[in-house]
């Protein structure tokens, strides 16, 4: 029982300091994120410049805000309508059943199977770097639906089925209550969990695409860091701060995030395993 | 062939110690059904795990004593509780209750039987083991095709009869078998019982079945014990039992049970067993018993016989005890 | 029965999902304001010398034809689904004028074919046994330092460990080579162990991941079902801790595992897209790129097709296991 709390707590810690981080500090940026040459180039990190400075005159640490923003942003905006739209087909195609069901599973069938990279790709190298970045969010809202939409499918069909269902209707309580007191709150915590992984897996796959050089060029992103690093030789020129700290950036951050989608899975577990023990 | 001389054993729990067996004395004989009657709660499954000498923690024995005589090679074999481990299935087997998923899903109902022959059984060859079991299912009038099935498979009912078959097929002496009967239809209930009580006879073994189902008792079993609370409350011959109910528990069961012709309203037994973390002192029925005196709540009453082999623990019976003790001096 | 129904329903699956998706592929670049003519005639102009207005032209027109775009959309998509399905034949490579583009691809397949098959291979192996372990005995301390590992190397997207270990092992250490290079005659054991040298890390980055997913999702597995009624059974009858851990829990627990690995393939194949860019590795990844850079839009719709194609099949592969160890689905 402890174990999932101190997850979600420790998960949550490491969020709210990338929150800090992408949230409220880009505000009290001095620099611009996007230009160039507005500090001396390759410093070691000093007080003054906290991660130092790289190769095309930015400063590490301040760019590393704006790119955490963005990512952020991105991870959001994308989790926050791939939830939505996918609670609300993984129900529609739970409850109805018969041939919206089976269409529907067909289509989510589709886009989890479907890598989503090399749709990205495609895209994005026809638009040669013109891409915005709510076009790439669209594709990744796109492909993500499936996933919160499978899990909750499973449980509205679940549900349908389920013995404490008919027990409550037989006892007399209004399909309202039924929703609202057994199913909701079971709901919520996978659509909790569900929406913080959704997070991860858009941030990743945003990265991913900017790492190669395909994502929007207008926004700096935590993939986009790596992939300038990389283009300007930060790993022969051994700057390891300049690529070092977008790396070691998402790694903190994606194992935030995994801690609290677990964190929050385990621990609605947990509580089912206690409700019903 | 098994005999308890006033077993205490608890489980360690965060909360405290669960008494689930608490001064538990009979003995087992040889070529008997004995029944172990009791409400859920009362502590008779932990009972069978001890029979057993299934010991995990945190359930541990506190006291008393536990002696098991085995048929050996070169005659009776003596045992502690921690040797029963060796001899599973050999000489003491376990038919567990087949509303439980007890039955490995994904693995043929043959290698459900190859899993259970110990190690150091004389045969090891599969094959060989096959057709013996084979054998065995025909005697049973089971089908054989059962073999290749997979769990699921079968009917609840068929499944409780491999059960049986797997709890003897290599003829132990002594077969545990927990609510053989519960989850089941009535007509598949009968079909279980005759299979069990057939093999009995037939093995000469013993029986030892664990239901809350007197009904069940009545049929088949030879001895009967009603436990109550983690402890022994009536033992004896079944038909001496259900004539001459000597403790109220017994009698007030007895009572719930149906019977043909009879139009009487049937009456439940009010309230609930004690709790077993911090069970109450003096007799544990007491708070439920018609017929509590006042030294019921305060003094344990002793398991005394007070028939030929017929053992009772209630204080409406101590005068019986003063009578046969004046009488014997 | 149940099986033929079960194995029939994927293929139509199957079918329908790469039908679908290769429609997706079709749309993408028509929907999106890009005219790879134009794009390519711009490229060609800008590198080499003047061009008389017919030749421009002419190229125009055989650009358009060679990829695909002359007609109606109606007509164009018939053509595409003919030549890919009928013929197979994805055209001529314009980076490398005049290799064909399966040929392309044909050599550039079985690398990342071997790649991802070696490493989930020996992450999934690996992994599931480590979570066993880890699940049957959580509390050992050597149990939670490789959960605590599972669950700082699961969320790491594959090319972010491709990177550390670059780092990690051509910079910092110089173990490991800087671009990709096989030495020998290819088939020569030169050659071979040369390839399996400069695929080590690339490997080693998608084993380290996959590892993760594998340990914590089997040790989810493995301690709940060491709960089970069937394993408590298994202990009565005295079956080895052991025999109980190979045949009641693993074995039950391979159903969701292969479920899982089934929805997971479409997210390796990204990673490893990635990651094979990252490292110059011979297979899809870096033939993409390029078609990328060199705007080779006959390549770049095959490989974009035979991604989807190959991890559609992948993922029918894997679906069809199932049954083999789920005996609920085969017999009835």
């Amino acid at each position: 029982m402890p174990k999932s709390n101190n997850r979600i707590r420790i998960g949550l810690f490491v969020l709210a300091v990338f929150l800090i981080i992408g949230g409220i500090l880009p505000f009290f940026s001095p620099y611009d994120p996007r230009s160039w040459n507005v500090v001396p180039r390759n410093l070691q990190p000093s007080a003054e410049h906290l991660f130092g400075t790289n190769n095309l005159g930015q400063d590490t640490f301040w760019l590393l805000t704006a790119a955490v923003r963005n990512s952020l942003l991105i991870g959001l905006v994308v989790a926050a309508f791939a939830t939505i739209i996918g609670v609300m087909a993984g129900l529609t195609a739970g409850f109805l059943g018969g041939i919206p069901d089976r269409v529907i599973t067909l289509i989510m069938d589709v886009f989890i199977v479907v890598p989503s990279l090399p749709i990205l790709i495609l895209m994005a190298s026809l638009l040669q770097g013109r891409a915005s970045i709510w076009m790439i969010c669209l594709v990744l809202i796109l492909f993500n639906w499936p996933w919160p939409a499978r899990q909750v499918r499973s449980i509205a069909l679940s549900m349908r089925e389920r013995e404490f269902i008919n027990t409550a209707r037989f006892s007399g309580s209004s399909t309202f209550k039924i929703i609202t007191r057994e199913i909701l709150p079971y709901l919520f915590a996978w659509a909790l969990a569900n929406f913080v992984n959704t997070v991860l897996v858009a941030i990743a796959t945003e990265s991913g695409l900017a790492v190669i050089g395909l994502s929007s060029a207008e926004q700096t992103t935590l993939g986009s860091m790596i992939y300038w690093a990389l283009q300007h030789q930060a790993l022969l020129g051994a700057r390891w701060w300049w690529i070092g700290t977008p790396v070691v950036a998402i790694v903190f951050l994606f194992v935030g995030l995994f801690l609290v989608t677990t964190g929050v899975s385990e621990l609605s577990a947990e509580r089912r395993g206690q409700q019903y023990a | 062939m098994l005999k308890l001389t006033d077993l205490r054993a608890y489980y360690k729990t965060p909360k405290g110690e669960i008494q689930a067996v608490d001064g538990v004395s009979f003995d087992i004989r040889e070529n008997e059904i004995l029944g172990i009657a009791g409400e859920s709660g009362c502590g008779k499954s932990t009972l069978l795990k001890l029979l057993y000498g299934y010991l995990q923690p945190p359930l541990r024995i506190v006291s008393g004593s536990f002696e098991a005589e085995m048929q050996g090679d070169g005659g009776k074999v003596r045992l502690g509780i921690e040797d029963l481990r060796k001899h599973w299935w050999k000489f003491i087997s376990y038919v567990p209750q087949g509303s439980m998923s007890v039955l490995n899903p994904v693995v043929r109902i043959e290698n459900q039987f190859f899993d259970a022959v110990p190690k150091d059984y004389e045969i090891q060859d599969r094959t060989i083991i096959r057709d013996r079991v084979a054998g065995y299912l025909k005697e049973l009038e089971l089908p054989v095709e059962v073999l290749k099935a997979y769990p699921h498979q079968l009917s609840g009912g068929m499944k409780q009869r491999i059960l049986v078959a797997l709890g003897t097929f290599l003829h132990p002496e002594i077969v545990l078998a927990d609510e053989p009967t519960t989850a089941l239809d009535v007509v598949v209930q009968k079909g279980i019982l005759l299979m069990l009580t057939e093999l009995q006879k037939r093995m000469k073994n013993t029986l030892v079945i664990v239901s809350h189902d007197l009904g069940v008792h009545y049929q088949v079993t030879h001895r009967l014990a009603i436990m109550y609370a983690g402890k022994i409350v009536e033992l004896g011959p079944t038909e001496a039992i259900f004539s001459r109910p000597l403790h109220p528990y017994t009698q007030m069961l007895i009572q719930a049970l149906p019977r043909v012709g009879d139009q009487s309203v049937r009456s439940g037994i009010s309230g609930r067993p004690p709790s077993l973390l911090r069970p109450p002192e003096g007799c544990r029925f007491a708070a439920r018993c018609p017929f509590v005196m006042d030294r019921c709540r305060t003094i344990e009453p002793a398991f005394v016989e007070i028939e030929p082999d017929h053992f009772v623990a209630c204080h409406l019976h101590d005068a019986d005890i003063a009578l046969s003790k004046g009488a014997a001096l | 029965m149940h099986f033929v129904r079960f194995l029939a329903s994927r293929l139509i699956t199957y079918v329908l999902v790469i039908w679908i998706g290769v429609t997706i592929v079709f749309f993408v670049p028509r929907f999106l304001p890009s005219d790879p003519v134009e794009a390519m005639l711009g490229r060609v102009m800008s590198q080499g010398a003047y061009m008389q207005p017919e030749q421009v032209e002419a190229m125009r027109s055989t650009l358009t034809q060679a990829f695909g775009l002359e007609g109606t959309l109606f007509e164009q998509y018939l053509g595409f689904m003919q030549r890919i399905f009928l013929n197979g034949n994805f055209g001529p490579s314009l980076a490398m004028f005049p290799t064909p583009v399966n040929e392309l691809i044909g050599r550039a397949l079985p690398w990342t074919v071997g790649l991802l098959l070696n490493s989930t291979l020996i992450a999934w192996l690996v992994g599931n046994v480590v979570g066993l372990l880890v699940g049957y005995r959580p509390n050992r301390r050597l149990s939670k330092l490789l959960e605590t590992i599972a669950i700082f190397v699961y969320p790491i997207p594959y090319y972010i460990s491709a990177l550390i270990l670059i780092i990690l092992f051509v910079h910092v250490t110089k173990i490991f080579p800087l671009s990709f290079n096989v030495r020998g005659a290819p088939g020569s054991f030169e050659w071979i162990g040369s390839a399996i040298y400069n695929s080590i890390l690339p490997a080693l980055s998608i084993v380290l991941v996959g590892f993760g997913w594998w340990v914590l999702s089997m040790k989810a597995l493995s301690s709940g079902l060491k709960e089970e009624d069937f394993v408590y059974f298994a202990k009565l009858k005295g079956v080895s801790e052991g025999g109980i851990m190979r045949r009641y829990v693993l074995r039950n627990a391979m159903l969701p595992q292969i479920t899982f690995l089934a929805l997971q393939i479409g997210t390796i194949f990204n990673g490893a897209l990635i990651a094979e860019i990252l490292f110059g590795y011979p297979g899809l990844g870096t033939l993409t790129q390029t078609a990328v850079l060199q705007s080779d839009y006959n390549l770049l719709m095959g490989t974009i097709t035979i991604s989807i194609v190959a991890v559609a099949t992948a993922t029918l592969l894997v679906d069809i296991l199932y049954p083999l160890f789920d005996p609920r689905v085969q017999h009835k």
